[in-house]
C-alpha cells in the first residue's frame, strides 16, 4: 500500500497554529522567500522571452511521457540494463526500502552514504536501514542540519529552511561536544570535515534522481555542494532511487529541463553539478562504484494516472517554486503540512498519495491565489487540481475524512446547501440579505453573540468585522429608478 | 506477480481508463539553442559565465604558458601535493612543473588523493552559455583527482568550447556514452544556512580553468 | 452601449456605494446600467469550497439569467470583482455535463468584463475625470491578476485621478488571506497573511489601500481596525467616481 513516512498532515490545523506563533520561524520563511524569489525573478529576466515558450515545451513533453509512460520505463530499463545498470522495481514504500536493504547487505555494507534525495524521504528508507543496523548519514547540508535534528526536511530543495543561523549553531555544537565560530561559512567547513570522513568510510552511496533517460538508459542528477560526486564516487555501490514519474524520452529533452529547473528552484542559470550516470565504472577508470542499482518505485503514483487533470501532479520536476511563491507556506513552513512534500504541491502530491484520509485538510490549506500555478515551471494547475480533491472530500469524501475535515463538513454540507436553495431563488435571497446584514451590524458593534455563529468568532479571531453600509444596492437601484419615472 | 508487472499494468489500466486522449498529444520538437558570432564571443562569454558563479579563466598561449600559470597557482596557494589525472594534456603541463612538487597519480589510493592539495585533470568539453565543463573521467581514467582535493585546476583547450547545453549534449549523444559524466560550473556551493552563499563545502572550493590556445607538444622542452 | 451590472452579492449585501459609483462610473463613459435584480451570486462560495453540486444549481441559473439579457439584446455584462468576473469565466467548465448551458456559459463569459478590464480593453477609457487628493497603494486582487490578467488597466485609470499618489508595494500581488471559507477555517494563517501586507502597507505612509474585489478589502479592512491602522480599505470604483474629495 502507497504511504508517505511519518506523515501527520491530519494535525494540520494544530501544527499550523504552533508554527504561526513562532515569530522567528515566521521571520526566517519570509526571509528565504524575498530572497528565493528575487533570484528567481532575476534569473528569469534574462531569458525572459523565451520563458513562456519554454515552459510550453516542458509541459507537453511531460504531458507526452506520463501518456506512454509505460513504454518509456520499459524503453529505460533495456538501455539501463545494457549500461549494466541493475532496475529493480517497486510497488510502494515498503518494497523498495526491502530492496535497498538486500542490495546493502549483499554489499556486506555497514556503513550508507546519502545525498539529498525526496523520494528517500517519502518511502522513510533512513529509518528502515537504520533498523537493520546500518549507519546512515545525509551530506546534504541542509539534510545533515535535519538528519542532527531529528527532524523531516520542511521544503524539498533547501530542507533546513526553517533554522537560523543561530539554532543551527546551537545544534553543531550540541552533537559535536565542541565549540565552533558563529559564521555560516566556518559552521560550512566544520560539516565538512566531518562529513568527509563519512564519504570515506561509507561502502554504499544512495541517491534520488531527477530525470531518468528513455533512450539512453541513463539518469541524471543535481547539485550544488559536491556531495552527490562523492557520494556516487567513493562507495563500491552505487544506489539511485527513482520515482516512476521521473522520466524524460530523449537525451536532447534535458538541455530545456536543465535551463529551466536551476533558475526556477533556486535562481541558478544552472546548478553547479549535474551529474549523468550511464552505468557503474569501466576500464580504464581507476575509480567509482563498481555496481549501480536503480529503485523505480510507483508508491501509488500509477492511481494519479487514471485522470487527465491530476496526472498533471506527476509532472512536477521537484524545483520547488511553488513552496518559494506560496503565501500560505511563508506562514507556516513546511512541518506543519505534516508530509515530506510541504506547500501547494504536497498539497496535492500528499492526499493523492498517502490517501485522502490521511491527509483531507492538505487540498483546503490554500487561499487558491493561484502563484504557484503561475511559476511552475511545467504549468501544473495546481488550484484546479486543489479544487478537484476538495470536490471529492466534500462530495464523495464520506469515511475518508480525517476527524478535522469530517467535523467542517457536518457544519459545511448543509449550510452550503441552503445557501443553494436560497441564491436561486431571489425572495429568499432578498430576506435572507437583510438578515445576514442586520447580524453582521450587531457584530461590528459587539461579539457578544459570535459564539452561536462559528465563522463569525472564527473570523473575529483575527480580524474586525467590518460594519455594513446599510441597505442593499437592490433597494439602492430600485430607489432610484423610481425616483427617474 | 512482480512489482514490474504489477506497476506496468496498473500504467496501461490507468492511462486506457482515459482513451482517447492519448492520440492528441505530440512529443514536441526541440528548439535546439544556438550561440551567435565568432569564437571569441564564445571564450568571452565563457569567461563571463564562469567568473559569474566564482571560478576564474586563464587565456593561455600554449602548453609552456600553462605550465608557468600553474606554477603560479601553486606558489600562491602555498599547494604541497598535486594530483594530476592521466589526462595526456594534463601530464604533458604537470611534467613540466615535476620534481618540484609532490605529484600524487590517480592509481594510488583515494587516501593519498584526498589529502592532495590540487588537482589537475583534463575536460571533454566546455559550454559558453553556462561557464560548464563536461568532465568524463575515463578520459581522465578517474574521478578523484577533479573532485577531493580543495582546488580544481582543470586544462581546456579552445578548440574544445561549443556554444550551447544542447551542442554538448549532441556530442554526447553522438560518441558512445561514458560511464559518467559531470557538468561543473564553478567551485562547490551551499546556502544551506540562511540562504548565505559559502564556496566550498564538499566539493572543491577553487577553480581554475587553463583555456590554452595551442596545445601541440611540438618543442618539447629539457 | 447597454450593459448589464453583475453587482455580486457581497457589493450588494454590504457594499453597495460600490455598486453604485459602478453605475456612475459606466454612465459616465456614455453606458446605459441595467440591474436585473433576480440576479444574486456566481456561485463561487460552493464551488471553491468543494461543494460543486451546489454550485452548479447556482451557476446556472446565472448563466441562464445572463444569456437571457444577452438574446435580448445587450451589449456587456460588467462586474466591479475579479474574483466573480473569473468565476463567470469558469462556469462554462463547471456546466461542462449539460452542453447546451456549457455553451451558454462560454457565450456569457465572452461578454462578461471586470470594471477595470472593461473600460480599459473595451471602451478604451483611461481618463474618467476624476480626482482624489491623497496616497494610495493597490492590492492586486488574485483572481482578477492571475485569471484575467488584469494588472496595468487599474493602474492605468489611477494614473488620471487628479491629485492623487500611487505608491507600489513590493507584496501590492501577494495574497490578502481571505481565500473565502478558507478565511473562516483558517483565521490564524488567514490573518498572518493580512498582517504580512499590512505590515507594508502601514510603513509606506498611504491613505488608503485600494482593490478591485471587496471580498479583499474586507479581509484588509477588517485587520486594519483590528490593529488600530488609519488606513482605509477602498473599492476601486469609490475611488475613480470621485470627482472632488480626499482623504
Amino acid at each position: 500500500m502507497s504511504t508517505i513516512h511519518d506523515i501527520r498532515s491530519s494535525h494540520f490545523k494544530s501544527d499550523a497554529r504552533e508554527a504561526i506563533a513562532n515569530v522567528e520561524l515566521r521571520g526566517a520563511l519570509a526571509r528565504a522567500q524575498e530572497k528565493s524569489n528575487s533570484k528567481r525573478d532575476r534569473a528569469i529576466q534574462r531569458i525572459a522571452d523565451d520563458w513562456e515558450s519554454m515552459r510550453d515545451q516542458a509541459s507537453a513533453i511531460k504531458t507526452w511521457t506520463l501518456e506512454n509512460l509505460g513504454e518509456q520505463l520499459e524503453l529505460f530499463e533495456r538501455n539501463a540494463v545494457k549500461n549494466g545498470i541493475q532496475v529493480h522495481w517497486a510497488e510502494d514504500a515498503e518494497n523498495a526500502c526491502r530492496l535497498v536493504n538486500e542490495i546493502c547487505a549483499d554489499a556486506e555494507a555497514r556503513s550508507v552514504i546519502k545525498s539529498k534525495s525526496m523520494v528517500t524521504e517519502e518511502i522513510g528508507l533512513n529509518h528502515t536501514l537504520e533498523a537493520a543496523g546500518l549507519e546512515v548519514v545525509e551530506s546534504d547540508l541542509g539534510e545533515w542540519i535535519v538528519q542532527i535534528a531529528g527532524e523531516t526536511p520542511s521544503h524539498i530543495v533547501a530542507p533546513a529552511i526553517h533554522h537560523t543561523r543561530e539554532s543551527i549553531h546551537r545544534l553543531f555544537e550540541e552533537t559535536l561536544g565542541r565549540k565552533i565560530p558563529t559564521d555560516a561559512e566556518s559552521m560550512t567547513m566544520v560539516a565538512r570535515e566531518v562529513l568527509r570522513q563519512a564519504f570515506l568510510r561509507a561502502d554504499v552511496g544512495i541517491t534520488g534522481v531527477n530525470y531518468l533517460v528513455a533512450e539512453t538508459g541513463s539518469f541524471l542528477v543535481l547539485e550544488n555542494e559536491g556531495n552527490q560526486r562523492l557520494t556516487t564516487s567513493l562507495p563500491r555501490v552505487h544506489i539511485a532511487v527513482s520515482g516512476i514519474e521521473k522520466i524524460v524520452p530523449r537525451l536532447a529533452d534535458l538541455d530545456l529541463f536543465l535551463r529551466m529547473i536551476g533558475r526556477s528552484g533556486t535562481g541558478q542559470v544552472v546548478t553547479t553539478y549535474q551529474n549523468l550516470f550511464c552505468g557503474p565504472r569501466r576500464s580504464p577508470d581507476e575509480d567509482g562504484p563498481r555496481d549501480m542499482h536503480m529503485v523505480l518505485v510507483d508508491n501509488g503514483r500509477t492511481k494519479l494516472l487514471a485522470s487527465e487533470k491530476r496526472r498533471q501532479t506527476l509532472q512536477c520536476i521537484r524545483c520547488g517554486a511553488c513552496l518559494n511563491i506560496c503565501p500560505v507556506y511563508r506562514q507556516i513552513g513546511g512541518h506543519a503540512y505534516g508530509s515530506v512534500y510541504p506547500g501547494p504541491i504536497g498539497s496535492i502530491f500528499t492526499p493523492q498519495v498517502a490517501g485522502l484520509h490521511k491527509a483531507s485538510q492538505l487540498p483546503f490549506a490554500s487561499s487558491l491565489c493561484g502563484a504557484c500555478k503561475d511559476v511552475c515551471p511545467v504549468k501544473i494547475d495546481i488550484p484546479g487540481i486543489l479544487l478537484d480533491l476538495r470536490e471529492e472530500i466534500a462530495e464523495h469524501g464520506e469515511g475518508q475524512r480525517d476527524q478535522e475535515t469530517e467535523l467542517k463538513m457536518k457544519r459545511e454540507s448543509p449550510a452550503f446547501r441552503r445557501w443553494s436553495s436560497l441564491m436561486q431563488s431571489p425572495r429568499k435571497y432578498r430576506m435572507s440579505g437583510a438578515l445576514v446584514r442586520t447580524m453582521a451590524l450587531i457584530a461590528s458593534h459587539t461579539s457578544l453573540f459570535d459564539r452561536f455563529i462559528p465563522p463569525l468568532s472564527a473570523w473575529r479571531s483575527t480580524r474586525s468585522v467590518p460594519r455594513p453600509e446599510g441597505g442593499s444596492f437592490r433597494a439602492r437601484w430600485r430607489r432610484r429608478t423610481e425616483a427617474n419615472r | 506477480m512482480s512489482d514490474r508487472e504489477n506497476i506496468l499494468n496498473a500504467v496501461r489500466k490507468a492511462l486506457e481508463s482515459t482513451g482517447d486522449a492519448k492520440s492528441a498529444c505530440t512529443l514536441p520538437e526541440l528548439s535546439r539553442p544556438r550561440l551567435e558570432g565568432t569564437q571569441e564571443t564564445l571564450i568571452g562569454r565563457f569567461i563571463e559565465e564562469v567568473e559569474a558563479v566564482s571560478g576564474r579563466v586563464h587565456r593561455l598561449a600554449n602548453i609552456d604558458s600553462a605550465a608557468r600559470q600553474l606554477e603560479t597557482l601553486i606558489r600562491a596557494g602555498k599547494t604541497e601535493s598535486l594530483a594530476v589525472s592521466r589526462d595526456p594534456i594534463a601530464r604533458a603541463i604537470s611534467s613540466r612543473v615535476l620534481g618540484r612538487h609532490v605529484v600524487v597519480d590517480p592509481e594510488d589510493n583515494q587516501d593519498a588523493i584526498a589529502e592532495a592539495d590540487m588537482g589537475l585533470t583534463g575536460v571533454r568539453l566546455a559550454i559558453a552559455e553556462h561557464g560548464t565543463l563536461m568532465l568524463a573521467p575515463e578520459d581522465d581514467h578517474g574521478r578523484l583527482a577533479a573532485l577531493l582535493p580543495p582546488h580544481h585546476v582543470a586544462v581546456l583547450a579552445v578548440s574544445q568550447l561549443v556554444g550551447t547545453l544542447a551542442e554538448a549534449i549532441e556530442h554526447l549523444a553522438s560518441d558512445s556514452q561514458p560511464a559518467t559524466i559531470t557538468f561543473v560550473s564553478g567551485p562547490s556551493r551551499t546556502a544551506d544556512i540562511e540562504q548565505t552563499l559559502v564556496i566550498g563545502i564538499h566539493g572543491p572550493a577553487l577553480l581554475d580553468i587553463l583555456l590554452i590556445e595551442d596545445t601541440q607538444e611540438e618543442d618539447h622542452p629539457s | 452601449m447597454r450593459v448589464q451590472l453583475f453587482v455580486t452579492c457581497l457589493v450588494d449585501q454590504f457594499r453597495p456605494s460600490v455598486g453604485e459609483a459602478t453605475v456612475e462610473i459606466l454612465e459616465r463613459c456614455g453606458c446605459t446600467v441595467e440591474f436585473d435584480d433576480r440576479q444574486t451570486c456566481c456561485g463561487q462560495p460552493a464551488f471553491n469550497s468543494g461543494h460543486h453540486e451546489e454550485a452548479k444549481a447556482v451557476v446556472a441559473r446565472t448563466i441562464d439569467l445572463l444569456a437571457e439579457w444577452l438574446d435580448e439584446g445587450g451589449d456587456a455584462i460588467v462586474c466591479p470583482s475579479g474574483s466573480c468576473s473569473a468565476m463567470i469565466a469558469h462556469s462554462s467548465e463547471l456546466l461542462a455535463d449539460d452542453p447546451v448551458r456549457s455553451e451558454k456559459a462560454r457565450r456569457v463569459a465572452e461578454r462578461t468584463w471586470e470594471l477595470t478590464q472593461f473600460l480599459i480593453d473595451e471602451m478604451k477609457i483611461d481618463d474618467l475625470e476624476s480626482s482624489w487628493k491623497g496616497t494610495i497603494t493597490l492590492h492586486d486582487a488574485c483572481h482578477g491578476l492571475r485569471d484575467l490578467g488584469i494588472r496595468d488597466q487599474p493602474r492605468r485609470l489611477l494614473a488620471k485621478v487628479k491629485g492623487l499618489e500611487v505608491k507600489e508595494c513590493a507584496s501590492c500581488d501577494r495574497c490578502c488571506g481571505f481565500g473565502g471559507t478558507f478565511s473562516v477555517n483558517y483565521p490564524l494563517i488567514s490573518g498572518a497573511m493580512a498582517d504580512d501586507k499590512i505590515e507594508e502597507i502601514d510603513a509606506s505612509g498611504v491613505d488608503a489601500v485600494v482593490s478591485g474585489d471587496v471580498s479583499c478589502l474586507m479581509q484588509l479592512e477588517g485587520r486594519l481596525q483590528a490593529t488600530n491602522s488609519r488606513v482605509k480599505a477602498l473599492h476601486l470604483a469609490q475611488l475613480l467616481v470621485e470627482r472632488d474629495a480626499g482623504s
